[in-house]
């Protein structure tokens, strides 16, 4: 009964969304004439202001030739030397005479390096869109469509999020072909391959799936193949909405790809046999299979000493444990288990308590929410007037609350530590994180203590084990426990022992 | 929500580790000490050892099916009538495994940390984590067990070094002091602490390397024992047996006495961290009863299974019994638990040594 | 699948609500810290004194210490009574000492550690120590540099015990003793002292300065108050057998039975040599370093005597040695060396004898009679078989560094 409440059901959405006819429709109309063709790819797209209909004959009395195209995304002159001027030149003329016209000759007139057929109006509008220009010609069966695609925004920048003081300094852009250029310049290798996918419905967008034939696993690479086509969605704007797409699942708070804004970091991960994927529109890349010890990896750690790298890790996984358990662990030692601390100390925090209004947890909670507030004010304050703000905000939380004895110097001292040390870790996503788990475990800690606290941890352990990105498991290399892999876990080995073996231990594990 | 299931040989011993060691090591050398006195911890180790030789012919026995776990051959092997007898006998033998788990560890929080937190809801707790642990699957609950291992194992280490501490003469004389019966009957009462190595009959066919098994097995045990023993003799070189005798639980004492200068008392640290290994015991219970239940009754789907497990458990978190009668209870409950182990691999091996011959000359 | 997920997100959410009671939660500013216990024996009315120590937590008297004296059958009542008279809950969980005026130490204590090992929170790291008055007395001293009274004693004993003046014997150790036959405990004996510190007078303090003492009440109109003690000092061991004290050693003789017990690391050693000739005509009081000693026990056992054979080996240095023989040659030193072995042995056998005859086995010598003699060991007849003991001491000494040797200084004639 189920089963057929469920097939109702479909029936029942798919009466509903009548757009996806529409879709369905328009994707399957296939090239009627010339007349017919050109009509109605206006009649589709005429409404728009920068859609232009450049009609031209081939040769001087030649075949009518239409070269349809949005001036906002074409380059027009691109469009010009490598369309109008060849195909309507007398050298053009000259050479179709004395042959049929047809695909082939008209395409070897046309001086473009890319061009491809279509046989379906439906393709043709949606190349239209990208950028590209579509050319219909009377007597061709089939549409063609050159790549003329201007670059719009950004041609290169430099990281904004993922900063090092050694090594590149480059970042992606909006452009695909611009990062797919990046990547090239940095992976020129024979065995990277490139797969192309239109994801998104309504609004296609160009995606690019890059691997290393030699290095990544043929299973992995089939698995995130399916994992894209199996996405079924109206529009995607940034790679983190695949996140939730592709990601083993939708509603775990952990970081289940690298988003990168480097390509030195998609390169390095491809080299240990990973995939990155490139959305057109979005400045970053997304590389998986990752585990949760990847989130402490900074690009900068292979430009360092590997002592120096081994230190900044451990260090990160510390900054990572304090940002999370440290409020927690304060209330739990002011509320329960005093006997922990040493015998000062803990005279020391209940002489700061002395006198305050509230519970550790309710003083606790307050500063975090205050604090958090700041932050988030932050992002958007204008930058005129951010300074003072961020002056006020700073004396308020530093100073004034402790004067109104509304909380004790120690809890400020310990909220900034914690707050602080969430930004230690290079992966932006793992701050989010980091204040999820603080919420919660501080919630554990003031029902039950350093138990609570050890309930959470176990809860999100266990929720870990659980993960498996592209049959790699999540908690690797701890967990299954592979001395191999340990040798870029926290400790980094010296160069000279690394990456060809990398790979292989990525393929032991999936 | 499960995962692909993949052992890796790692995996199997620490997975039997975390299924043997829980609570039982908190009261284990009092336990040992009220009947063996001096000679504790040599029958801890001689337990021990006899439960190495009846693990590695369990192991031996999930060898004969290296695709099935108990749930699949248990029928096969016994007919449909014994079969289901005895996978309901070993299905009611892992729900009050669990019971016991998680309401011991419920007593020990209550009594050293949370007196007024009724012990229900800290056993709810470990409950609803058990569960958790089982239904991410076998693949899931292993790599639970490694981080939990790797957690725990430093508090191990601590109570072990409280063993320098110690006066020699309270380990003295080694044998003497007690009779053969005395020494056995300590033996027996240790063996609530060795019970649970039989998750290594679920865990068997999920391995990569299936032949390591019998390594991984043996190590494992080796492992368990030595950390009994040494825990025995730091708490009865530490408190002698008289003292220890008297105390409830022992190993959690050491803990609170070691000191450094950042943190003054270990025990309530190491009942935080301890949290993790009785979640492992529990949950590895869980798992081996929801697929017993699935063996009895096949169409089950194997995490409604144990979240329905799970929730009728929950009933008898219900109540507050004292520490002492549990850990009594958890000693008789033992016995039988480790008779039933050791009955199952004696009686079934030659068994299914039988059957597997059949089965292999029919060209099965 | 959806109905399992449904089941455990209804279990999720009744468990949280569980968790809301926070039913062990108290702020750690409204618990009473007990950082020290005293236990006092009033003869005249069978009642123990309680005296619990505990800092204030307000911000600017941090530093003061708060004492509650109460008096009642049991440290179970007394803790009782503590509870009702402040509505705070006690907090023995940084308990620093435990001290046993004299009076009470020698009378049972098995229900005073009972009572106190009932406590969910006891820090069984605390030292036990027995004061040579009442231990009301000895915290009420003002500690140098307004210390906490509490934390002031423990350091005073952790100085003794790296110094080998004194036993570390912690509560856990001080149970195992009681509960242990043949293995007693040893626990330093301390006593309050006057300070050469200059103090101001009482009520002229700096502030913090404070603490609960009592003021000794001076006799007559004219008579000058007494200045409160301020100071502590080891000043022996008390002796116990089971859970009573039964007696005490001086600090020497203290010194000798740890140097017995092989603890002796960096002990500084007065000792009293007798006449000789060549090395000390008139006698000498001579500082010795003992850097270390080895002690082994032997036994045997006779028509039920036991006597025991200590084998010392011992290292020392010399910081004061006034004498005229040349001690860099090796006849010398090696005389000297037996100088000091046969005073040294005659101290620790006068020594040994008096912590028997008391019927004290801190020596864990019952243990050798368990071990070697099982069928002869009695454990409840030990302490009477204990005063019957023999010793022979047999040691060998090993002057590492001969110290500073002066030489009778001639006036220089101008």
């Amino acid at each position: 009964m189920v089963i057929k409440v469920a097939e109702w059901w479909d029936k029942i959405r798919a009466w509903l969304t009548g757009g996806d006819k529409l879709v369905s429709e328009t994707s399957r109309i296939p090239l009627q004439g010339y007349e017919h063709d050109v009509l109605y790819l206006q009649e589709q797209l005429g409404h728009a202001p920068d859609f232009a209909a450049r009609e031209f004959r081939l040769g001087v009395n030649g075949s009518r030739v239409a070269a349809l195209y949005l001036r906002s995304l074409a380059d027009e002159k691109s469009i010009a030397n490598s369309i109008i001027m060849p195909l309507s030149s007398i050298a053009a003329l000259v050479d179709i005479a004395t042959r049929n016209t047809s695909v082939d000759a008209v395409r070897n007139l046309l001086s473009s390096a890319s061009v491809a057929d279509l046989s379906d109006l439906g393709a043709a509008m949606e190349r239209i869109l990208l950028g590209e220009t579509v050319l219909l010609a009377e007597g061709l069966k089939v549409a063609l469509v050159v790549g003329t695609r201007a670059s719009i925004g950004r041609t290169t920048s430099t990281p904004e999020i993922e900063t090092t003081v050694f090594g590149p300094k480059v970042a992606f852009v909006e452009s695909l072909e611009t990062n797919l250029a990046l990547i090239r310049q940095q992976v020129p290798a024979p065995t990277l391959r490139i797969e192309t996918f239109d994801l998104g419905r309504r609004n296609p967008r160009r995606a690019m799936m890059f691997y290393l034939t030699d290095l990544a696993t043929r299973e992995t690479v089939a698995e995130f193949r399916q994992k894209i086509k199996d996405i079924d969605v109206g529009s995607l704007l940034e790679t983190e909405y695949l996140h939730t797409l592709i990601g083993k699942s939708p509603w775990s708070p952990f970081p289940q790809a690298i988003h990168t804004e480097r390509p030195d970091r998609v390169s390095g991960n491809l080299l240990e046999g990973r995939i990155a994927l490139l959305l057109d529109g979005s400045p970053e890349a997304m590389i998986l299979p990752t585990g949760f010890s990847d989130l402490f990896q900074s690009p900068g750690d292979y430009y360092e000493h590997h002592l120096v790298t081994t230190l900044m890790r451990a260090l990160r996984m510390v900054a990572f444990l304090l940002s999370t358990t440290l409020p927690a662990f304060y209330v739990a030692i002011t509320t329960f288990n005093y006997e922990v601390l040493p015998t000062d100390l803990l005279f020391a925090v209940a002489s700061a308590r002395a006198g305050i209004p509230f519970p550790p947890v309710i003083e606790t909670v307050l500063m975090l929410v205050l604090v958090d507030i700041l932050q988030e004010g932050a992002l958007r304050i204008p930058a005129k007037i951010g300074q003072t703000v961020g002056v006020v905000g700073g004396f308020v939380l530093g100073q004034a609350v402790i004067l109104a004895r509304l909380v004790s110097p120690l809890l400020v001292i310990v909220v900034s530590v914690s707050v602080i040390s969430s930004f230690a870790t290079p992966d932006y996503r793992v701050v989010g994180l980091a204040r999820l788990l603080r919420y919660t475990l501080l919630a554990a800690a003031g029902a039950l203590s350093g138990i609570g606290i050890a309930a959470v941890w176990v809860g999100v352990v266990i929720h870990m084990a659980s993960l498996e990105i592209l049959g790699v498991p999540y908690l690797r290399p701890l967990a299954p426990l592979r001395l191999s892999s340990l040798s870029d876990f926290v400790f980094r080995k010296p160069y000279r022992s690394a990456d060809p073996r990398q790979a292989k231990r990525l393929r032991e594990e999936s | 929500m499960r995962v692909r299931n993949r052992l890796t040989s790692f995996q199997h011993g620490v997975l039997i580790i975390g299924a043997l060691i829980a609570n039982g090591i908190f009261s284990l050398p009092r336990v040992a000490a009220q009947d063996a006195g001096r000679s504790a911890w040599v029958v801890v180790a001689f337990a021990g050892l006899v439960l190495l030789i009846v693990a590695l012919l369990s192991n031996r026995l999930a060898s004969y099916f290296p695709e099935e776990d108990p749930a699949g051959w248990g029928l096969r092997l016994m007919g449909p009538i014994v079969g289901r007898v005895w996978l309901l006998l070993y299905f009611l033998k892992c729900c009050f495994f669990i019971v016991l788990t998680m309401r011991i560890f419920a007593a020990i929080i209550t009594n050293r940390m949370l007196m007024h937190t009724p012990s229900s809801v800290l056993a709810g707790i470990v409950l609803l984590l058990s569960v958790l642990a089982a239904v991410i699957g076998i693949s899931g609950l292993a790599r639970f067990a490694e981080i939990s291992f790797m957690v725990w194992l430093p508090f191990m280490l601590l109570v072990v070094a409280t063993l320098l501490r110690g006066h020699l003469f309270h380990l003295q004389p080694v044998i003497g002091d007690t009779d053969l019966s005395a020494l056995l009957a300590g033996a027996k009462s240790a063996a609530f602490s060795f019970a649970g190595f039989d998750i290594l009959l679920f865990s068997y066919p999920h391995l990569e390397k299936p032949q390591n098994s019998a390594r991984a097995v043996f190590w494992a045990m080796v492992f368990v024992t030595a950390i009994y023993t040494l825990t025995t003799v730091a708490a009865l070189a530490f408190f002698g047996v008289e003292h220890l005798t008297r105390l409830l639980v022992p190993t959690l004492v050491m803990l609170s006495i070691a000191e450094t200068s950042v943190i003054e008392r270990f025990d309530s640290l190491a009942l935080f961290m301890w949290l993790g290994m009785v979640v492992v015991t529990s949950g590895t219970q869980l798992y081996m009863g929801t697929r017993l239940i699935q063996g009895l009754i096949p169409k089950a789907n194997f995490e409604k299974t144990a979240v329905f497990l799970g929730a009728f458990l929950l009933v008898s978190t219900w109540g507050e019994t004292p520490l002492r009668r549990l850990i009594t209870f958890a000693d008789y409950f033992g016995t039988f638990d480790i008779l039933f182990v050791t009955l199952s691999a004696v009686l079934l091996l030659p068994l299914a040594y039988f059957v597997n011959k059949r089965e292999r000359r029919l060209g099965r | 699948m959806i109905t399992a997920r449904r089941l455990l997100v209804l279990t999720l959410t009744i468990c949280s609500l569980l968790m809301t009671g926070c039913w062990d939660a108290l702020p750690v500013e409204k618990r009473i810290f007990a950082t020290a216990i005293g236990l006092d024996w009033v003869p005249e009315q069978p009642h123990l004194t309680v005296t619990v120590i505990h800092p204030l937590m307000e911000e600017k008297r941090a530093r003061e210490n708060r004492v509650l004296t109460f008096r009642a059958h049991s440290f179970g009542e007394a803790l009782a009574m503590l509870h009702h008279s402040s509505g705070q809950q006690l907090s023995l969980g940084v308990l620093s000492v435990i001290v046993i005026g004299r009076q009470a130490a020698e009378q049972p204590l098995s229900s005073f550690v009972n009572d106190l090992m009932a406590h969910p929170d006891l820090r069984l790291g605390a030292y036990v120590l027995v004061a040579s008055g009442t231990a009301q007395e000895l915290l009420a001293v003002t500690p140098p540099d307004h210390q906490r009274i509490a934390v002031h004693l423990r350091d005073v004993l952790h100085r003794a015990v790296r110094r080998s003046d004194a036993p570390a014997t912690t509560l856990y150790d001080f149970v195992t003793h009681v509960m242990t036959p043949g293995a007693d405990a040893i626990t330093a004996l301390l006593s309050p002292i006057g300070t050469l510190e200059h103090r101001p007078p009482p009520g002229q303090g700096a502030e913090g300065a404070g603490g609960g003492g009592q003021q000794a009440e001076g006799g007559g109109k004219n008579a000058l108050p007494s200045p409160p003690p301020e100071d502590v000092q080891v000043v022996g061991a008390a002796l116990w057998q089971g859970d009573t004290m039964v007696g005490e050693l001086t600090l020497p003789m203290a010194q000798h039975v740890f140097v017995a017990m092989g603890i002796a690391d960096a002990m500084l050693m007065k000792v009293l040599f007798a006449p000789d000739e060549r090395f000390f005509p008139g006698g000498s009081v001579m500082t010795l370093s003992i850097e270390g000693a080895r002690a082994d026990w032997s036994l045997d056992l006779a028509e039920g005597r036991p006597h025991y054979t200590l084998r010392l080996d011992v290292r020392l240095s010399l910081h004061n040695y006034a004498g005229t023989v040349d001690l860099s040659k090796q006849e010398n030193s090696e005389l000297f060396e037996k100088i000091i072995a046969s005073t040294f042995e005659q101290n620790m056998l006068e020594a040994l004898q008096r912590l028997v005859s008391t019927g004290s086995d801190a020596l864990s010598l019952g243990q050798l009679v368990r071990l070697k003699y099982p069928a002869e060991w009695d454990s409840k007849g030990w302490r009477d078989q204990l005063k019957t003991a023999t010793f022979d001491v047999q040691t060998k000494v090993e002057i590492r560094n001969m110290g500073l040797q002066l030489l009778r200084l001639e006036p220089v004639d101008k």
